[in-house]
């Protein structure tokens, strides 16, 4: 966008109206591929109240997407949607036949199942997740006791060998107990089990993966040609407004628990709204010794922090990791073109306040 | 079961809050998940849900609004995923930088995209946002700040 905004205000404004104008036309937005080559087919259709039984009541409104998007991207953006959520109503709630899609086809465990893939056995039910008619992975389901969710998901992602990243997923609803994410770059298999004992595994492409493999998910081979955005300009975290961030000095402001990153040449205070929000580190070095800096600082953080690996920073972002102590959080970040940052805010878990 | 068309055997209250509401919902939650599709489901469930205990509710729309974000919270693992995969450009609404904005708007992650649409779009209190979002005021200040930040570059 070639515009350059001077202020919050500004963005705000333009936010304002961008919100004002999406909202406005979401109930009708339509795909019109003739003009464009990536719009939603959103062809609301009647809305349908499905009673299921005297007491249960659940509407419906059959939309359907008719014909896949163009645009592949599109169609692997949204797989997830398609399959069942921990925290989506239970059956029992709703009747799946009422609210069903279409395009979920149960069936059993078949060939095309990728044999990397440590395949979950134990499961009551596997179903083929569908986007738009298009294939998009697995997903298996069962139904257990709560004393015992936990157990099998651990006694499940301890089948995947070394050649797996192990990531816990740190953004789910409290209901959830146990949710990890595993990747070769090829496939990712995502494990959830919840506090009322359900259990699932979700089987899709690795976000990672580059390469399509004939022969498997065979009707989704478009939806699965085109990588990931790779951006060489995303700096993570905070490139500031510089226009409100004061300078301030680090042995002052910084939470005396948080290891000071000394190396760096300068400190700003991040500020929203007049309000201090944290302290950013930001140094630009070389290349080549950006990650070594970012490992080194992160060594520093002693036991009573967690350490957790950011993924879904820009590929450009070499190193994305954040320590929290449940009192404060601290990002840190290295990218292949040498900028090293280190943010220290409040922790999502806990009440630290910067000053200010 | 038993299939009924809206309106015709359903409570009047509820046909027509259905009938009033459903698009601000949709928009409400598209501008939430970023995604239209999506939104439709969020919206159904919400009413799905409400259905039942429709004669306990006293502000409809105050309701179905925080119902809308609760559900749409629950869907944080999804959303994630969908922000991870391929964005392509979207005309959306015709003109071009509300789209260009909206497009940068849905890469943002979740909860800050959230933080400024509850800001932004519903003009809530930060502390209302931290009790829907479930997290502490600085956190929502925080949220605010990053998705800030991280537009005002992506625009410049």
């Amino acid at each position: 966008m070639n515009q350059t905004l001077k202020s919050d205000e500004e963005l705000i404004a333009l936010l304002e109206h961008t919100m004002r104008r999406v909202a406005q036309a979401a109930p009708t937005m339509r795909f019109d591929d003739a003009h464009h080559d990536n719009r939603w087919m959103a062809t609301a259709a009647a809305a349908v109240l499905v009673v299921a039984g005297a007491t249960r009541a659940a509407i419906v409104v059959s939309s359907r997407h008719d014909s896949a998007p163009v645009d592949t991207s599109a169609v692997a953006s949204e797989p997830t949607s398609q399959g069942s959520s921990p925290t989506s109503p239970t059956p029992d709630t709703v009747d799946p036949s009422a609210i069903g899609s279409p395009t979920v086809t149960v069936i059993g465990v078949t060939d095309d199942f990728p044999s990397v893939v440590p395949r979950p056995d134990t499961f009551d039910t596997m179903r083929i997740m569908n986007w738009d008619n298009l294939a998009v992975g697995w997903e298996f389901n069962a139904q257990g006791e709560p004393t015992n969710s936990v157990e099998r998901c651990t006694s499940y992602v301890s089948s995947f060998g070394d050649s797996w990243t192990s990531t816990a997923k740190t953004d789910e609803a409290p209901s959830v107990l146990y949710a990890r994410l595993l990747d070769d770059t090829e496939w990712q298999v995502g494990v959830y089990c919840t506090e009322d004992g359900a259990y699932l595994v979700q089987v899709m492409r690795s976000p990672n993966y580059v390469e399509p493999t004939v022969g498997t998910l065979a009707q989704n081979e478009s939806a699965e040609s085109d990588p990931s955005p790779t951006t060489d300009t995303v700096q993570p975290g905070l490139p500031a407004g510089a226009s409100n961030i004061a300078p301030e000095t680090i042995p002052d402001v910084v939470p005396a628990l948080v290891p000071k990153p000394d190396t760096f040449g300068s400190m700003t205070k991040m500020m929203f709204d007049d309000v201090a929000v944290g302290w950013e580190f930001l140094e630009q070095g070389e290349a080549t010794s950006s990650v070594e800096r970012c490992t080194q600082y992160g060594a520093s953080f002693d036991d009573s922090w967690t350490s957790t690996a950011k993924t879904d920073e820009a590929p450009s972002v070499l190193y994305a990791r954040l320590f929290d102590n449940n009192e404060w959080r601290v990002g840190v970040y290295c990218t292949e073109d040498g900028a090293y940052l280190v943010q220290v805010m409040a922790s999502p878990n806990g009440a630290g306040t910067p000053g200010g | 079961m038993i299939r009924l068309d809206v309106g015709d055997e359903l409570p009047d209250e509820v046909s027509d809050i259905y009938a009033q509401h459903r698009g601000q919902l949709i928009g409400l939650a598209t501008l939430l998940t970023g995604s239209r599709a999506t939104a439709e489901e969020v919206v159904q469930d919400v009413f799905a849900a409400a259905i039942p205990r429709w004669g306990t509710i006293d502000n409809a729309e105050h309701y179905l609004k925080r119902s809308v974000v609760n559900r749409v919270r629950s869907l944080g693992r999804r959303e994630l995923r969908t922000r991870a995969l391929p964005r392509a450009r979207e005309a959306v609404t015709g003109e071009p930088q509300v789209d260009e904005s909206w497009r940068l708007l849905r890469r943002l992650p979740a909860r800050q995209r959230a933080v400024l649409v509850l800001r932004i779009h519903l003009d809530l209190p930060d502390h209302e946002i931290a009790e829907l979002l479930d997290c502490p005021e600085p956190t929502v200040r925080s949220l605010a700040f990053r998705a800030l930040a991280s537009l005002r570059k992506d625009l410049q």
